[in-house]
């Protein structure tokens, strides 16, 4: 954020901090792939060591970025693990310097584990599960996690949500951010059904990898385009879950957009009722105007922060569509564009907006007990 | 016909060329006689673009273009012909229809009413060729931008565009990236979508992955003079791709190093959107507020789009604001932009 040094804005943002911090978005990973170990059958042990992971190729991308594994500089723990991967580390670093009463994470494998076709991707996702469930949810009160699935094998799926939803340990859903089909595709309302009865959100991740260019205007050539361009895919999900009745169907569907801004939504709202007018009749089921789901079944965590060139740009935005109550803090933490709480939300918002930034949204969307109770 | 008080530059209307018949006098003998004995009726691209419900009454004769005119006092017309030419695959043949257009555009209307531009059509997946196409035509033929339509095989930064970009700084095009295309891929990083109206909300995105590859690839950097209009791109999600974009390159210049200024500061100069579709609240006085507020009036241009249906009129937004802005929408921009008397 430009403006890091605004003593007004500490203040604030301390007051607000005060009350409560929860972070939406925390990535955790294995120490190594022999950690997986443990939680895959022998067959699958063997078969991981031996083939590994296919689906990956896109990936490469990342040979000119300036970032070693994505992370911060001062993420990699003295312990010599990657960073993500050291529980005692991320403690002190991430939730004791911070004083987060709540972490949600999201495992850094998911990106490529979920992309794995056939019965090696139900296996990787449930082993993935199983780690972060004994390696962290079980040793940290504080952390939260999504439930990894494989998007493209709802059968799978479900049954990874059936078996984990009950443990309120986990608290959504995770599905990457390209998949085969956009997301009001009726192959995935099986996993949406299955969340919503279990009582979770889905949430969507950059990262995946469907084959297909990650722009409908073909490949790019820069990571700076990757990474720029995700915003992309989230439009193309948000117009196809809105349009294709998914919420008419599963009214308690919420959907959580991690990583992928926030204001880009409010321009396509506004495109999308306007289409809509014209081309009714292409969704007559459609029970409201696009806008209407837009704002009830959609939260957006704040990491990357939107920086305009003015604050008060962030507020119009934001009141545009009145999204107030539907942004999440998160620091996206250990990676090198991690949000700093104390600095990230722009200069101006009141001490009561940014309350419900940093906590109690994600504390009625996820319905979380007070801190205290931990 | 509402009247807002002075001259308007019309920066996107549609003409259509009513059957292929129009073209055979341009094409050559061999495709004459090929398209002829295949019955062909001209690429499907364009109702794929435009079905029935967003098409409107086709303007295919200056009577039609002269009453379908939804403001008094127009000073110029850029005429846009999409005829979905790059559907073709083959190289002969997408270059023929490309060129036999633009002999069809200048002789049916660029020859017979003064007032009237237009936009070249090239077959742009031959770039090559596509710039011999542009070098046969001058800013002295009526012709001010020369069209890519928003959905391409590759991103139009790539280096193998280049000679496109290259004919046309050097004779004085703009570029017009234009809603619509056929690339045979899906228009969206994540597969296809379902729905017609899916995929028109989508066409936004592309545009701005369009956008984002002209910055990242240096194509600004690499043709200094060259200049492109977003044509039917909606304009309200400007600003939003504006932050992403400065702010992932405050993190990422190093690997874009001739990206030497923030990109909002250079799309401010390069770019320019015309105003029809207008996505925005449909309180007038709201649109005209995000306008202000986002500091987007000197990046828009005037359009009607006819002949086609989009549910929405900026007339009213456009009305609100002050006279001297609202000028610069409706001509003064464009005049500044295609260098117009």
């Amino acid at each position: 954020m430009a403006v890091t040094h605004d003593p007004a804005t500490q203040q604030e943002d301390a007051a607000a901090l005060r009350d409560e911090l929860i972070d939406c978005d925390i990535h955790h990973m294995l120490p190594s792939q022999a950690a997986l170990r443990p939680y895959l059958s022998h067959r699958w042990q063997r078969y991981h060591e031996r083939f590994g992971l296919r689906q990956v190729l896109e990936t490469q991308y990342w040979v000119t970025t300036t970032h070693v594994q994505a992370a911060r500089g001062d993420a990699f723990p003295p312990s010599g693990l990657p960073p993500g991967s050291d529980l005692d580390f991320l403690r002190s670093q991430l939730l004791d310097h911070w004083g987060i009463s709540y972490g949600v994470l999201n495992v850094t494998e998911v990106f490529q584990f979920s992309a794995q076709r056939g019965e090696y991707g139900t296996a990787l996702t449930r082993a993935i599960n199983d780690f972060t469930l004994a390696e962290w949810l079980i040793p940290e009160p504080r952390l939260r996690s999504s439930i990894a699935i494989t998007a493209d094998n709802a059968e799978a799926a479900i049954t990874e949500i059936e078996r984990l939803g009950a443990d309120p340990r986990f608290v959504q859903v995770l599905m990457t951010l390209r998949n085969e089909a956009p997301m009001g595709n009726r192959r995935y309302w099986p996993i949406y059904r299955a969340a919503a009865k279990a009582g979770l959100p889905i949430a969507v991740h950059v990262g995946g990898i469907a084959g297909h260019a990650p722009s409908g205007a073909g490949w790019f050539s820069y990571y700076f385009e990757m990474h720029a361009g995700h915003i992309q895919a989230f439009q193309a999900h948000t117009a196809s879950l809105v349009l294709s009745g998914v919420f008419d169907e599963i009214p308690e569907l919420r959907i959580v957009f991690v990583e992928g801004g926030f204001s880009w939504a409010i321009p396509l709202a506004w495109r999308l009722d306007r289409l809509h007018g014209v081309l009714r009749e292409e969704v007559p089921n459609l029970r409201f105007e696009p806008s209407h789901y837009l704002r009830r079944h959609f939260w957006f965590t704040t990491q990357p922060i939107e920086e305009p060139n003015t604050p008060n740009q962030f507020h119009s935005m934001v009141q545009a569509l009145d999204l107030g109550d539907r942004l999440i803090f998160a620091t996206d933490y250990p990676h090198w564009d991690f949000d700093a709480p104390d600095q990230a939300l722009p200069r101006g918002l009141s001490v009561e907006a940014k309350r419900k930034i940093y906590s109690a949204n994600a504390r009625s969307l996820y319905g979380l007990p007070p801190a205290a109770a931990i | 016909m509402s009247e807002l008080g002075s001259p308007v530059i019309d920066c996107d209307v549609h003409c259509e060329v009513p059957n292929v018949g129009a073209l055979m006098p341009y094409l050559s003998r061999h495709w004459e006689t090929r398209l002829t004995e295949n019955a062909w009726t001209g690429p499907a691209g364009v109702a794929h673009s435009y079905p029935s419900p967003v098409a409107g009454e086709p303007i295919d004769t200056l009577e039609k273009l002269r009453e379908s005119a939804p403001l008094a006092d127009l000073e110029r017309t850029i005429l846009t012909c999409y005829y979905a030419v790059e559907m073709i695959r083959h190289p002969d043949l997408t270059k023929e229809l490309a060129s036999a257009v633009n002999q069809w555009l200048k002789s049916e209307w660029l020859d017979q009413d003064p007032q009237l531009l237009a936009t070249l059509v090239v077959p742009v997946d031959y770039p090559q060729e596509a710039a011999q196409e542009i070098r046969k035509w001058t800013r002295a033929d009526g012709f001010v931008q020369v069209l890519l339509p928003v959905v391409s095989q590759r991103t139009y930064g790539n280096r193998s565009y280049f000679p496109i970009y290259e004919a046309a700084q050097e004779r004085g095009f703009v570029v017009a990236l234009h809603f619509g295309g056929v690339s045979g891929g899906p228009p969206t990083p994540t597969g296809w979508p379902d729905l017609y109206l899916e995929e028109s909300a989508g066409m936004s995105h592309v545009f701005q992955g369009q956008v984002l590859s002209l910055v990242a690839e240096g194509v600004f950097q690499e043709f200094p003079r060259l200049r492109f209009s977003l044509l039917e791109s909606g304009v309200t999600w400007l600003p939003s791709l504006f932050w992403r974009l400065d702010k992932m390159w405050k993190s990422y210049r190093r690997e874009i190093p001739w990206v030497q200024t923030a990109p909002s500061s250079i799309l401010r100069e390069r770019i320019r959107a015309t105003v029809q579709p207008f996505d925005a609240p449909p309180d007038a006085q709201l649109a005209m507020n995000f306008v202000e507020e986002m500091e987007l009036e000197d990046l828009l241009l005037y359009a009607s789009d006819r002949p086609h249906v989009h549910g929405c009129d900026p007339t009213p937004m456009l009305a609100l604001l002050e006279p001297d802005r609202r000028e610069r929408i409706l001509a003064g921009n464009a005049r500044a932009w295609y260098g117009l008397e």
